[in-house]
């Protein structure tokens, strides 16, 4: 993979050696990857803005409760102490990566990323204010005039309200977005929730609208290191230098062969088109982010050449030597075996999931009373946790001391579903059957059975002497 | 040789402002992670819990916000040190690629 190397006329006069920054504008493409692009991009966008607005048994189906600390997901509710299926899931998202570049190379770059969707929508917005690549070209270089202030002024205004309702639909995944409508119509939007939109808001005008493919070549941390997982028989994008040079141009009609050329007539259609502003011909390079727009532009110009399309294609470096490509090869089945196992045990453990915890605080007043009886007691706060759907009625009880006995407020504890509830509870144990501390086992267990949570504590009695 | 000691002279630190653009998005993406797992593991209202908190922290999303600006100053700083220490360091601006 090597990079480009700064072109000598590019160098800063200070003797830096940063290019300055040129502004790109890609070039429109028609073509099969630019229609799945689009179609990549509505599909995403579109599950984003819709995702809130889903009701699911009578709350928002998708919602990160953040101030409450639960997360509804469609029939299922985490809590905090769902924790580790969260970092689960994020390694196998990892995976999933480096399972999809190895195999087929820059997919997320070209068509899933975050910034690569979004700035799609912005330059289409672009482009129905400004126009075409050159006029874009153009209406930057002239001088400000009515129409240029027209055309800024109207891409500004599509800009400002996509990322404001972007933002917006964002905070909608955390405060249920019925109700931020309504706070959003009767001005009587939160502090935080304001800050946020305009936040994410700012965040998605300043990524998709200025930093475009900035964002890929200097802050992306995957675009640095996916070229580990490449070898010969990744997916990349590449142009044929075998079929393409020489370049040249010529007429159409005119038999290459017979001027010493290749296929490429170096019309740079594939360079104009490139949002991240690099030659395909050059190999390949950290800097493409396997969009395919290249592709459709070279293809639309051998259909006119009647030259045989695939100058610049998706391939192997394999094949391009003409060597066989292998899809199953230890890399990948050893990614995919272990992505494989992660999802199944994912899924075992969302399924398995105890409905009901229970977390035991200790009094933090007293270590423990001498009561009636010769009694021990220690004074507990159960914070009992409903995952479940439906309320369940729980009764206490403790093991681990010969003749432990427990005291509740009330005989049966009842939680909501969803809820979250604590109550006091004082557990006792005769004196002469322990001393000092020992570790008890507290449990909750529902009358019919479905539900029993336990949750170790420490039961403290004075030491014998 | 020349040259050098003219980049040398010029600026301490020659690309100031590109490297404060990583080093503020590097702490960026730190400070998400340690705020994911921070607040996963403690609810903000919790750990104002016995100092009587201030009542703006009674909202949580105050606490989720405050949090994470803190996370992200701190690896800022712990970004930028970074950067100013290797960026310093005697020889440092000699280096033809960085």
């Amino acid at each position: 993979m090597n990079a480009a190397r700064p072109q000598p006329s590019a160098v800063n006069h200070d003797g830096g050696l940063y290019i300055a920054h040129q502004k790109v504008y890609p070039r429109e493409v028609e073509g099969r990857f630019n229609r799945l692009r689009v179609a990549a991009t509505i599909a995403l966008l579109g599950l984003f803005y819709a995702m809130p607005w889903l009701q699911w048994e009578g709350r928002q189906a998708v919602l990160f409760d953040l101030p409450a600390r639960k997360f509804y997901i469609f029939g299922l509710t985490f809590f905090p102490q769902d924790f580790f299926l969260l970092s689960w899931l994020l390694i196998i998202a990892a995976l999933s990566l480096f399972f999809f570049t190895a195999l087929a190379g820059r997919l997320w770059c070209g068509y899933a990323c975050p910034q690569t969707v979004w700035t799609e929508i912005f330059v289409w917005m672009e482009r129905w204010t400004e126009g075409k690549r050159q006029q874009r070209m153009r209406l930057d270089q002239s001088g400000w005039s009515l129409n240029k202030v027209a055309r800024k002024t109207a891409k500004q205004l599509l800009w400002v309200s996509f990322a404001l309702y972007t933002g917006y639909t964002f905070v909608g995944y955390f405060t249920p977005v019925r109700t931020l409508t309504e706070s959003a119509f009767t001005a009587t939007l939160g502090g935080w929730e304001l800050f946020w939109i305009l936040f994410y808001g700012f965040a998605t005008y300043g990524n998709a609208g200025y930093m475009r493919e900035q964002v890929c070549k200097y802050m992306c941390p995957y675009a640095r290191f996916q070229g580990a997982m490449f070898d010969r028989n990744t997916l990349v994008i590449s142009y044929d230098t075998k079929r393409g040079d020489p370049r040249g141009s010529r007429a159409r009609g005119v038999d290459p062969k017979s001027k010493g050329l290749g296929d490429c007539i170096d019309c740079k259609l594939c360079v104009q088109a490139c949002p991240t502003g690099i030659d395909i011909r050059q190999g390949l390079q950290m800097e493409c982010i396997a969009c395919a727009a290249c592709i459709d532009a070279c293809d639309s110009v051998m259909d006119k050449m009647n030259y045989p399309r695939g100058l610049v294609r998706y391939t192997t470096q394999n094949a391009m030597d003409d060597k066989p490509t292998r899809v199953a090869r230890p890399r990948t089945v050893i990614y995919g075996s272990v992505l494989l196992a992660l999802i199944v045990g994912f899924g075992i453990a969302v399924a398995n999931r105890h409905l009901v915890e229970v977390d035991v605080l200790r009094d933090r007043n007293a270590l423990y009373r001498p009561i009636e009886g010769g009694l021990i007691e220690n004074v507990y706060t159960l914070r009992f946790i409903n995952k479940d759907t439906r309320e369940h009625e729980l009764r206490i009880t403790a093991e681990g001391i010969d003749g432990l006995s427990v005291d509740t407020d009330r005989e049966l504890q009842r939680v909501g579903a969803g809820e979250v509830v604590s109550a006091a509870v004082r557990i006792r144990a005769p004196g002469h059957a322990i001393s000092g501390g020992r570790d008890i086992q507290i449990v909750a267990r529902s009358d019919d059975g479905a539900i029993e949570a336990r949750s170790k504590a420490r039961f403290i009695a004075p030491a014998a002497r | 040789m020349l040259q050098t000691e003219q980049t040398t002279s010029r600026s301490r630190w020659p690309h100031f402002r590109e490297d404060l653009g990583v080093l503020l998005w590097a702490s960026f993406l730190a400070a998400c992670v340690a705020t994911l797992l921070f607040f996963a593991c403690f609810d903000p209202q919790l750990l104002v819990n016995d100092v009587a908190p201030p009542q703006w922290l009674a909202d949580r999303r105050a606490g989720y916000t405050v949090g994470f600006f803190f996370f992200w100053m701190m690896s800022a700083i712990a970004s930028f040190l970074t950067a100013y220490l290797i960026e310093t360091r005697s020889g440092a601006a000699d280096r033809e690629y960085r």
